[in-house]
């Protein structure tokens, strides 16, 4: 008596075909996993053994073997629990109809009712690369599970509801489908760039990082408005594309974070972590790898407040997957390359008493303290980031007058969306869609600067010290800049603000 | 009454019992060098292995929690020697039936499939 039934684990963000066997033979009575399962899938045993009784079936009491195929491979997660009891169920002879065609995932509780496991996105998009008929679904799972088209999803509640399907043909859960289409795409923010007083030349710098994904750093002193800029950013950001939706959605439900509130990732995530956080938690990993926040950030922005409070081999971890938009985590039993082109925002103060180079405070703090705070900050992470600017502490007028002047987040977010649909139209046939993934070939094709911009690069470059690879990302910069003032070629204007806002490299070596 | 003789009163009792409900004895304190069982009898596809504990109080614990992970892999390892010489196509089963003495009478339980 030998069944075949399929599930999926995941490796990385993409879902995984795993053969679930069950053979069920005279012998002294056993229930044994065999094929690499972690300590969640092995305890699946007592869960199954409890569902399959609590739902009116008898457990079979001969020796149960369970093979996960491939055996390399590590099995995680709890959500095998419902291949494995309908594995058990058919080799009993509880269905009147093929069970192999469709993917299983779920997991028991003792009662026989389905829990909502993580990762349910990749494990569908896996089964219909797979051509399979469908997929069995816990009913909380449901929704996310049909963003998916062309592969049938069907929810159950419980254990018995599966039998119900397999020898009537019928769906006794009633969950509503949600498309993508019916989910609201309107999103409305509580908080305004109007708010802000001030700090015009911060908001302009905004609206560049947003339009080009630039990465970008305020130093300013304590009260000056860094926080407030930095929240208000995604207010202004181009909308999350359509292929970029679901990518983003798969790494949000491997890592659990999907709800019936957010079935779909609609915008652009911004992700704020406390500088208390460790390299795994930043950049990904554990034993069996899973996403950091840089692949929480994907195609958003990961604001780091209070940059030099960072531990700073956490910050340089950070190196790699800035220049490259992915990031691959190598442990000893299995490794895994998670996405990560995120919009970089810091924030820090001048120095460690934060009054360094304000007109309205003295400073306290001793050069050699405030060489070390600054250094805590690796000039090669510097040199990644493309626009550093100085948020000055707010004047008498500045901080009485009225708000409402100030520029709205909508006609902000105008322009940052003009510019992108530039960039868009451009990158039509290439696979990027931002002016900072521009590289070598591209970058010489698309960044033609005028003679007299030229000239003044070159100068920079001469006097303030740049590297080649500060050249490059000046030259995305000034190519971003050029887009928003809608020119094909890149102007001296262009140039200068963009080299502006690496000025602070060199001020910081004061 | 000794302890050899208690012993034989419980399996007397639960041989009894299992009469009653429709099992075949097959043997009665089946023994090898590692071990011994106290009944082995089918009941319809089952070949069925029965241990039989008995307390006459609950001092130390109910009868049937005294059958723990050693003692079963002992039966265990004796039910496969017996299968060796007694090949049989019947499903294997393990019971337990736990007699609890109480003013000269004992209660009885039977558990199914105990492990």
């Amino acid at each position: 008596m030998l069944s075949r039934v399929i599930s999926a684990t995941v490796m990385g963000i993409d879902g995984f075909i795993v053969e679930v066997e069950v053979d069920l033979s005279r012998g002294i009575p056993a229930f044994d996993i065999v094929g690499l399962p972690d300590a969640a899938v092995r305890e699946s045993r007592e869960r199954v053994r409890a569902a399959i009784k609590n739902s009116g079936y008898d457990f079979p009491i001969q020796r149960i073997t369970i093979n996960l195929a491939p055996g390399d491979i590590k099995k995680i997660g709890p959500h095998f629990d419902l291949a494995i009891a309908t594995g058990i169920l058919d080799a009993c002879g509880y269905f009147s109809s093929d069970v192999s065609d469709y993917l299983y995932a779920g997991e028991l509780s003792l009662t026989g009712d389905l829990r909502a496991v993580k990762g349910i996105l990749p494990m569908v998009l896996k089964a219909r690369d797979h051509q399979l008929k469908g997929i069995i679904v816990p009913e909380d799972n449901y929704s996310e599970a049909s963003l998916v088209d062309n592969i049938e999803v069907i929810p159950i509640r419980k254990l018995s509801d599966l039998c119900n399907f397999f020898n009537t043909g019928e769906i006794l859960s009633n969950v509503r489908k949600e498309t993508a289409a019916t989910v609201e795409k309107n999103i409305i923010y509580s908080i305004d760039f109007s708010e802000v007083k001030g700090q015009e030349e911060a908001k302009r710098a905004m609206k560049i990082a947003a339009a080009g994904s630039h990465n970008l750093i305020m130093v300013g002193p304590p009260g000056s408005g860094k926080t407030m800029l930095a929240k208000r950013l995604r207010t202004i950001l181009p909308p999350l594309l359509e292929e970029e939706t679901l990518e983003l959605t798969k790494i949000y439900s491997i890592m659990g974070l999907l709800n019936s509130n957010r079935v779909l990732m609609q915008e652009r995530p911004f992700r704020k972590p406390h500088h208390s956080i460790s390299t795994s938690g930043l950049v990904g990993g554990g034993r069996i790898p899973e996403p950091g926040e840089i692949s929480l950030a994907h195609y958003g922005t990961l604001f780091l407040d209070e940059l030099p409070e960072f531990q700073r081999n956490v910050l340089e971890m950070l190196r790699q997957p800035m220049e490259e938009g992915v990031v691959n985590i190598v442990r000893a039993t299995m490794s895994a390359t998670f996405p990560a082109q995120f919009t970089l925002i810091a924030a820090m103060n001048p120095c460690p008493c934060g009054y360094y180079g304000d007109d309205r405070h003295e400073c306290t703090c001793t050069g050699p303290q405030i060489n070390k705070y600054r250094a805590k900050v690796s000039g090669p992470l510097m040199d990644r980031i493309d626009i550093q600017i100085e948020v000055p502490a707010l004047s008498v007028e500045e901080i009485t007058g009225r708000v409402n002047k100030a520029e709205s987040s909508k006609s902000m977010r105008q322009e940052v969306i003009e510019a992108h649909q530039v960039q868009m139209k451009r990158y039509e046939n290439e696979n990027i869609n931002f002016n900072s993934q521009l590289t070598g070939k591209k970058l010489q094709e698309y960044c033609r600067v005028e003679d007299q911009g030229l000239y003044l690069l070159k100068n920079a470059i001469d006097k303030l010290g740049l590297s080649a690879r500060a050249y490059d990302r000046i030259l995305r910069l000034a190519r971003t800049i050029a887009d928003m003032d809608k020119s094909q070629i890149l102007c001296t204007d262009h140039v200068a603000e963009a080299i502006q806002y690496r000025s602070l490299d060199r001020k910081m070596d004061y | 009454m000794n302890k050899r003789e208690l012993g034989n009163f419980g399996e007397d009792k639960a041989v009894s019992y299992l009469v009653k409900h429709g099992y075949k004895i097959v043997n009665r304190n089946f023994r090898y060098a590692r071990g011994e069982i106290d009944i082995i009898a089918y009941d319809q596809q089952f070949i069925v292995f029965v241990e039989v504990k008995l307390r006459r109080s609950l001092k130390y614990g109910t009868p049937q929690s005294a059958v723990d992970q050693r003692k079963q892999e002992k039966i265990k390892r004796t039910a496969q020697y017996y299968l060796l010489s007694n090949d049989s196509k019947k499903k294997l089963r393990f019971d337990v039936i736990s007699i609890q003495i109480r003013d000269g009478k004992g209660k009885l339980k039977h558990f199914k499939n105990a492990f």
